[in-house]
């Protein structure tokens, strides 16, 4: 009824429900292909036990030419980095995802950014808000997929694939989910997360991706260099008078954050700390500013030496600094039902420290290698091992341990798949979720009696039964034609059902009964019509008539209209009649628009299922 | 080869020099001053008008700082009751705004303004002074100007919607079929309309004898831009200016018809500090026109108002949110400042005897105030609680 808007709840247990379903049968899904997965990799032991136990003589020995071991650095980087998209997939499961994440999260990412900056989110956050289930679950298994892919394929093209995925779908994350990191946006700091926890996990991406090869002191120097740089920028950006830092009590911008950050949902002893840290801070905001900008500044100074005695010194306090940021400025960063990730401190200390290791050239210990024939290589499921002297196919001479870890990077890349295949499909689908309108509106009410007949006039004014419509479905609603909000709404959800109906919008015919007791005639039918598009519907039929005749239907409906005072808009019931060709109602339907483009867009695609299911039996 | 420096210096001098003498340059004695830059005055929807049957009052309530909880209201006061009465036409959210137009019997025209998705006004027609109403419609969106909309006695219509900078229907009969009269740019292209220099179209009005009459805003320095139709085409009865406002472009805020007299409000000057000038229609064909009222600089004009006689009062504020009250005098006269209205003034009306009231409005608290001209004092006459239903426009 219009002036009783309902609107979605970040917990709407519907589209809750539906995400915890769609989470599971993706699930289920992924365990299926693990078990035929399992099955393939029984079947190949199988095969390589018999012809082990019946042809000993004619097995040849596997030749195996052992590669270096994986360097200590990208290995940190990657385990590292794997174990944080598990964490942040791990987060995505929370309740919340699906209709918190664009109004909590991407929304406000973009807030103090410049409008081109929030032009380019709200692209991402239409698309998450027409689709919050599909959207959510595939941010789940992707990130899931990311991490255990990092996890489980150590080397090889797989491997490096895993950074480049990582980093692909970092970029994706950054930009839409985090406003370019808020670098556009007032207020940008380090200790904020500048520029962006995502860049983080794109440039370890980037650096997994990179060739074994270039994993070197050569390496570790420029990495070191370039985050000695960065610190060193952000302590002139801390340092920059006029952006709040110096300030304390009074609109400090460090203050305020700290501040907005201890009423994030958290225990209690976490607050009690972080508040108590807003209190300090808030007396001592001058001198606070003084010591980061100081330890910025010498840190960057330092990791641009390259020296390793310099760095490793650094690199203590600068790991000390970054856990007390997270802590005490970034709260940790995935609290409150609607974190993604630990925000950028965690990352950055583990990009640093790779970094240093890399430079001092820290050597894994040598491990025996797998033996991995070169049709295996040669196909791309790994390159650490190789075999020139294979005579027999691979599969028959595969090493367990390494046809564990193919069938693991399978896996994972199953995982990545469940993800991206539901993102790309919801990206390119322009109608929303349905999920969304029985959030708004409930699921329809199915009967089976007969229909309430009328007798009305259509826009031309030529008298209209529910007896001529016999033979065609009926959608049947009532729209008040000088309403300005939800009748239009509900107007166009009807027009969008018809087109997505194809084929059997002939046999369906879309009828509005007008739902105001003033502003009833054909002249303002018309003017609804053309002004919602409507005039040119083969199967539109917008139907007045008397006011007594008008009472009646309304009365048969169950629809209540209400003239309001001082200028208030007719109030009426927004409700929907499916009746069938033999003039049955079959479903009725809550119309109410909701909140949004998104649900009303979602109601067509709901209204015209229905309508379906009515044509079809 | 280069210029030496001085050489270039010399001549670069020597250019701005002239650039800037050829900008104080004065203007020959007799020379015809062109079209200067349009300016636009913004009018408010808060108006008054007085007939000789009674007064009608359009004034925003509710939340005025959310468009979609401020519901404009109607309100009259027949001479026959001295009262105040709440008479808002039902059944369309009026949101986006309020527009009226009495006539001398009886009838009131009212138009919503389209808000939300709405992009045509409903119309409401009473013929009885608000007591109830009938329903019609415009196809377009109504100016959201005060004189967008007009009736005459002899039950003829006219509508000013804003496609193409302003277009003039008319209807006779029933408010609900309508028939295009003339848009901007066709009267732009007639010999009348460029004699002025047709900006966008600010007003209409119709008279039973004299047909219908519109106000534009006019590029031509000293032009006023009201326009008369005649025998199928369009001739321009608004007058030059003399004096200070010859040389400066014009804007018709307000044009009224009041039985057979034609009154109009116009402002000239510049936006900044735009001045009014109060103008009304004589028996041989000429016009008397009031003293220039010179508005504060910065300020706004809040309210317009119409008394019976074809005279106006203005309320303005000042940049210090300050209010400021004017009445003209009669047609002809100068402009009277009078006493700074109560708190919360939100329009002023002349009402019979040249009282006049300030009706002040405090979300849906409307109160009626009368000033004692001899003590310069407001006294509170009665106030009414509107049944204003937040959320219903959503």
């Amino acid at each position: 009824m219009p002036g009783m808007s309902t609107y979605l709840q970040t917990k709407n247990p519907v589209v809750v429900a539906a995400f915890h379903t769609a989470l599971l049968h993706q699930l289920l899904l992924i365990g299926f292909i693990l078990v035929l997965l399992s099955i393939a990799w029984n079947a190949l032991r199988t095969v390589q036990y018999r012809r082990l136990t019946g042809d000993q003589a004619g097995r040849a020995a596997p030749i195996g030419v052992p590669l270096p071991p994986e360097p200590v650095a990208r290995r940190a980087l990657r385990i590292g980095f794997g174990l944080f998209w598990i964490l942040d997939g791990l987060l995505q499961l929370q309740s919340a995802m699906p209709l918190g994440l664009p109004t909590s999260a991407l929304e406000p990412s973009a807030n103090s950014s410049p409008a081109w900056v929030q032009d380019v989110v709200h692209f991402g956050v239409t698309l998450w808000t027409r689709h919050p289930v599909q959207a959510a679950t595939s941010a789940v298994w992707l990130q899931l997929g990311i991490g255990a892919v990092l996890l489980v394929a150590p080397r090889g093209r797989w491997s490096r694939f895993a950074g480049l995925a990582a980093t692909g779908w970092g970029l994706i994350v950054w930009v839409f989910g985090e406003a370019f990191g808020g670098i556009f946006g007032h207020g940008s700091s380090w200790l904020f997360g500048a520029p962006g926890a995502v860049l983080l996990y794109c440039l370890a991406g980037a650096l997994v991706a990179l060739p074994e090869s270039a994993w070197g002191p050569r390496l570790g120097k420029r990495i070191l260099q370039a985050t000695g740089v960065f610190f060193v920028a952000m302590a002139i950006l801390q340092s920059w008078p006029g952006r709040g830092f110096w300030q304390g009590s009074r609109g400090g911008t460090l203050a305020t954050m700290i501040r907005q950050m201890a009423q994030t949902s958290q225990p209690h002893e976490l607050s009690s700390i972080i508040r108590a840290f807003g209190r300090f801070e808030a007396a001592n905001a001058w001198e606070v500013n003084l010591s980061v900008v100081l330890l910025l500044a010498a840190i960057g100074l330092a990791f641009c030496t390259t020296r390793p005695r310099a760095v490793r010194g650094a690199m203590f306090v600068a790991v000390a600094l970054c856990v007390a940021d997270w802590i005490l400025v970034q709260d940790l960063g995935f609290l409150g039902g609607v974190g993604t990730d630990p925000n950028s401190m965690l990352p950055m200390v583990l990009i640093f420290v790779s970094a240093y290791l890399a430079l001092t050239g820290v050597e894994a210990p040598v491990r025996v290698p797998s033996l991995v024939p070169a049709a295996a290589t040669q196909a791309g499921v790994g390159s650490d091992t190789i075999d020139p002297g294979a005579e027999r196919p691979w599969w028959d001479r595969v090493a367990s341990g390494y046809l564990t870890r193919v069938l693991a990077t399978i896996s994972a890349l199953v995982v990545v798949l469940v993800g991206a295949v539901p993102m790309a499909s919801a990206s390119v689908n322009p109608n929303a979720d349905p999920i969304l309108a029985v959030a708004v509106d409930g699921t329809p009410n199915t009967v089976d009696v007969p229909a309430p007949s009328f007798d009305l006039v259509n826009q031309e004014g030529r008298p209209v039964t529910l007896g001529d419509l016999r033979g065609r479905t009926v959608a049947l609603t009532f729209l008040d034609p000088v309403c300005t909000s939800d009748c239009p709404l509900i107007a166009q959800e009807f027009r969008n059902a018809d087109s997505l109906l194809n084929a059997d919008s002939s046999r369906v015919v879309f009828v509005a009964v007008v739902a105001n007791e003033i502003y009833r005639s054909t002249a303002f039918t018309k003017a609804f019509d053309r002004q919602e598009g409507l005039d040119h519907m083969r199967n539109w039929l917008f139907l007045t008539g008397s006011l007594s005749a008008l009472k009646a239907v309304w009365e048969h409906y169950g629809i209540a209209v209400q003239i309001g005072p001082a200028g208030a808009m007719a109030a009426h019931s927004d409700l929907a009649y499916l009746i069938d060709a033999r003039g049955h109602t079959r479903e009725v339907l809550s119309t109410e628009p909701g909140n949004g483009s998104a649900s009303s867009s979602s109601f067509s695609v709901y209204l015209a299922a229905a309508l379906d299911r009515v044509v079809h039996t | 080869m280069r210029a030496p420096r001085a050489v270039v210096v010399l001549a670069g001098g020597a250019l701005v020099a002239t650039t800037a003498l050829s900008g104080c340059s004065t203007p020959s004695p007799g020379a015809i001053p062109g079209p200067v830059p349009l300016f636009t005055v913004k009018v408010p929807l808060s108006a008054t008008f007085a007939t000789s049957t009674g007064v009608v009052a359009v004034v925003a309530m509710g939340t005025l700082s959310d468009p979609l909880n401020t519901f404009w209201q109607l309100f009259v006061r027949p001479d026959a009751t001295s009262r105040w009465t709440l008479v808002t036409p039902p059944g369309v959210a009026d949101n986006g705004g309020l527009v009226a137009s009495p006539n001398e019997g009886a009838s009131v025209l009212a138009g919503f303004e389209p808000s939300q998705a709405l992009d045509f006004s409903p119309l409401a027609l009473s013929r009885a002074e608000g007591a109830s109403w009938s329903p019609g419609l415009v196809p377009g969106a109504l100016a959201a100007v005060p004189d967008a909309v007009a009736v005459s006695s002899d039950g003829g219509f006219l509508a000013l919607v804003r496609a193409d900078g302003g277009e003039v229907l008319r209807s006779a009969g029933r408010p609900t079929v309508w028939s295009k009269l003339v848009n901007r740019s066709t009267l732009a292209s007639s010999p009348a309309g460029s004699s002025c220099g047709v900006g966008p179209l600010t007003a209409v009005a119709l008279d039973a004898t004299r047909g219908a009459l519109m106000g534009t805003t006019c590029r031509s320095p000293g032009v006023v831009g009201i326009f008369q139709a005649a025998g199928g085409s369009w001739s321009r009865v608004g007058p030059r200016l003399s004096g200070l406002a010859a040389s400066a472009p014009t804007q018709v805020l307000r044009l009224v018809d009041l039985n057979g007299t034609v009154g109009a409000l116009v402002a000239t000057g510049d936006r900044s500090s735009p001045s009014l000038i109060g103008m009304a229609s004589t028996a041989d064909g000429t016009w008397a026109r009031s003293a220039p009222l010179s508005l504060a600089t910065g300020g706004h004009i809040v309210s317009t108002g119409v008394e019976s006689g074809g005279g106006f009062v203005v309320l303005a504020s000042r940049p210090n949110g300050s209010m400021l009250l004017h009445l003209e005098t009669g047609p002809g006269g100068g402009w009277k400042s009078l006493p700074a209205p109560p708190r919360g003034t939100a329009t002023v009306a002349v009402e019979p005897g040249g009282v006049v009231a300030a009706l002040a409005v405090a979300t849906t608290r409307f109160t009626d105030w009368r000033l004692d001209v001899p003590t310069g004092t407001w006294s509170k006459v009665g106030s009414i609680t509107v049944p204003i239903q937040s959320g219903s426009s959503s």
